[in-house]
């Protein structure tokens, strides 16, 4: 499971070093920069610094960065190409079919390549906050940014829950399977809605447990969190510099 | 001081029915003692949970009632409080337990909700990760853990709220057996440092060679409670129950039938069998090869040859691990003198991991160690604290019980008065 296994690269990531804050900061504050700075210049330049960071800083092998990017691409290129045909005034290009006229805008085209490259340069930021942080990290965070204890709560309860349900769900659908339960689509249809019923049935189930296991110890709303240390002052300047450079590439090349 | 054969836990009548209208207990009567090694069997559905869950007050009794140390269990927060503190249950499958996001933070869960200043729930978490060996997986989220390593945290979930009584419900279901034999040796550790343990199984082999008293639950209630021996020696008892006999002792019975065995003490484990069958100086060897002694039978190229040698005994050799530097470690374990290496105890096993040394022996390790020390071997037990005392006494009760001298040395050795003593009390170096 990909899924399962992007944490254990964040668990080995020598960009550990590096304070939870500045990691979290350093990906939000660029994610917001390329986000809302209006150049292509700026999403490629947070775009390549951040896969530069991923790569080399956070050392996770290139074959599981590019599958990662693939992933989000193939709906962002296809999605950027059809801009490129709805904006704008000056065709560059264009195909009569008979019933409808093809145009390609230049206006369109530029917007295209901008949705890419913004698209990409979030994605990357992201990415680098998930391959370097850990989802206990994020969440002292968020405690510490005082966050609802509510909200925190629920959130850890489900991440934790949602890998014991895939194990669940997991042993089902080959036991179902094994069984010949999706065979056809008459019985694929059958099974789906009988997994679906008993994968809710024990999750009241587990619920009861869970709750009686809390109680055993004593559960009286305190989830313990990570201690998170204020970050040393290189580090800041650090991140404020990176930051400064992404924003000075935005208003630069507009 | 402590109080001999206290009762820690007790249960007075309990009855329980679910609100479904099921009577899970139907009146019964059952008692831990201080510092005992408790088992409670019975078939699937016997109420063996449910009685657990009362330990505790998660469960409220229909009729009867639940004492702690002779005082009955109160029902409000603050006492639910107390005893869950007192009591603490393992439960059977780790992912019912374990809900925070990495394992550091699960096993503090407890102690959090406990309320306590914040160095003392990261001293308490250290010691309990510490002591069932997953320090090294502190920053792991739990999913990522196998079975065995989950279970782990869930004790360690445990111990971290540092209880009196610890209940594990099936604790052995699910693991390979080389993990379950690891469990046992970490319910030793356990129960040397004075901890009321009670396992619920249906492993009658577990039941019979670990517990010092067994207690059936049939049909929600007890029908039988006492030394394994008694227990399982019952065969209409057991056919009741729907359990079996276990291994060890179905073979003594058999080669006790046949006067193989000596009779008196009836044993429970491997050497304690091994000691039990009077066997003469008889041995199997091929017909021809340097035949030294009367020969009784010839047999397909095998004879049976009465010897008057009797066979050298090997030594035991008890190190404390936490004192030893690598180098003299290193040094001893691969001296040619030793056969075999038996680490005992989750802080020697670490220790030894680290400095890259493979133990022969990691569970049962006093046994396996005499058991080769009588086949003429050396061995070195690797230990550490408490359990080098312990390692050293069981040598001796067994050196004393059966005549047969098996030197003991322990490095490095200690002025302590107490420890001189029991050397020289020591044993009779037999050639």
């Amino acid at each position: 499971m990909e899924l399962m296994n992007l944490e254990a690269y964040a668990i080995k990531s020598p960009a550990r070093k590096l304070n939870p804050y500045i990691r979290v900061f350093l990906s939000v504050g660029a994610l917001f920069i390329a986000v809302v700075a209006n150049s292509p210049a700026s999403s490629i330049y947070v775009f390549l610094f951040m896969l530069i960071l991923i790569l080399f800083f956070a050392r996770i092998p290139s074959g599981v960065v590019f599958k990662l990017l693939v992933l989000p691409m193939s709906f962002v290129i296809p999605a950027s190409l059809v801009i490129a045909f709805l904006q704008g005034e000056h065709a560059i290009f264009s195909l009569n079919t008979g019933f409808a006229t093809l145009r390609i805008y230049r206006e369109g085209v530029m917007t295209s390549v901008e949705t890419l490259f913004r698209s990409l340069a979030g994605i990357s930021s992201l990415y680098f906050l998930i391959l370097t942080t850990t989802m206990s990290e994020l969440f002292s965070i968020l405690k510490s940014m005082r966050f609802p204890d509510f909200f925190i709560e629920i959130s850890m309860m489900v991440y934790r829950f949602i890998f014991i349900f895939l194990e669940e769900m997991e042993i089902m659908v080959t036991a179902t399977a094994s069984r010949l339960g999706f065979s056809n689509f008459r019985s694929h249809l059958r099974s789906f809605g009988m997994l679906g019923s008993m994968l809710f049935i024990k999750t009241l189930e587990k619920g009861e447990k869970i709750q009686i296991a809390m109680e055993s110890r004593c559960y009286d709303g305190k989830i313990p969190y990570l201690k998170l240390q204020f970050p040393p002052a290189g580090q800041i300047i650090l991140l404020i510099l990176i930051l400064l450079s992404m924003t000075m590439v935005s208003m630069l090349y507009r | 001081m402590r109080v001999i054969e206290m009762k820690v836990i007790e249960t007075r009548g309990l009855e329980f029915t679910y609100p479904g209208g099921l009577r899970a207990l139907k009146g019964v009567d059952f008692h831990l003692r201080e510092g005992e090694r408790a088992v409670l069997i019975g078939h699937n559905g016997a109420g063996k949970t449910t009685l657990t869950l009362h330990f505790n007050g998660i469960l409220r009794p229909t009729k009867g009632e639940v004492l702690f140390r002779g005082e009955p269990l109160r029902y409000d927060r603050k006492f639910l409080r107390y005893i869950r503190t007192k009591v603490g249950i393992v439960f059977q499958n780790p992912d019912d337990q374990i809900i925070a996001p990495t394992v550091k933070q699960d096993v503090a869960f407890g102690p959090a909700n406990l309320g306590l200043p914040e160095d003392e729930i990261e001293k308490r978490v250290r010691n309990a990760l510490r002591a069932v060996g997953v320090e090294k997986y502190s920053e792991h989220p739990p999913h990522q853990l196998s079975f065995g390593l989950k279970k782990r945290v869930a004790i360690a979930g445990i111990l971290a709220m540092d209880p009196e009584v610890i209940i594990f419900d099936e604790p052995t279901a699910n693991l390979d057996p080389q993990s379950s034999e690891e469990f046992l040796d970490l319910l030793d550790e356990l129960s040397i440092s004075g901890k009321t343990l009670m396992l619920v199984t249906h492993d009658v082999e577990i039941a019979y060679e670990w517990a010092e008293r067994v207690w059936v639950l049939h049909e929600g209630m007890v029908v039988a409670h006492g030394d394994p021996n008694e227990i399982f020696s019952n065969s209409k008892l057991i056919k009741t129950i729907r359990m079996k006999r276990p291994k060890i002792l179905e073979i003594y019975r058999n080669l006790r039938e046949r006067s193989f065995a000596k009779p008196g003490r009836i044993p429970k484990n491997v050497l304690e069998l091994i000691d039990s069958i009077e066997i003469p100086n008889l041995r199997y060897i091929p017909d021809g090869e340097g035949l030294d002694g009367r020969i009784i039978h010839r047999r397909d190229g095998w004879a049976v040859v009465e010897t008057a040698e009797t066979r050298k005994r090997g030594r035991i050799v008890i190190c404390d691990s936490e004192v030893m530097d690598e180098n003299d470690l290193v040094k001893m374990t691969d001296s040619e003198d030793i056969h075999y290496i038996g680490a005992m105890g989750t802080k020697a096993k670490s220790r030894l991991i680290e400095t890259g040394i493979v133990p022969d022996f990691t569970s049962n390790v006093v046994n396996n160690s005499i058991l080769k020390a009588l086949a003429g071997y050396n061995c070195l037990i690797m230990t550490s604290g408490g359990m080098i005392r312990h390692a050293e006494r069981r040598i001796k009760d067994y050196s004393m019980s059966c005549g047969i001298g098996i030197p003991v040395e322990i490095i490095p050795s200690s002025p302590d008065y107490e420890r001189a003593e029991v050397k020289n009390a020591g044993l009779s170096y037999e050639g």
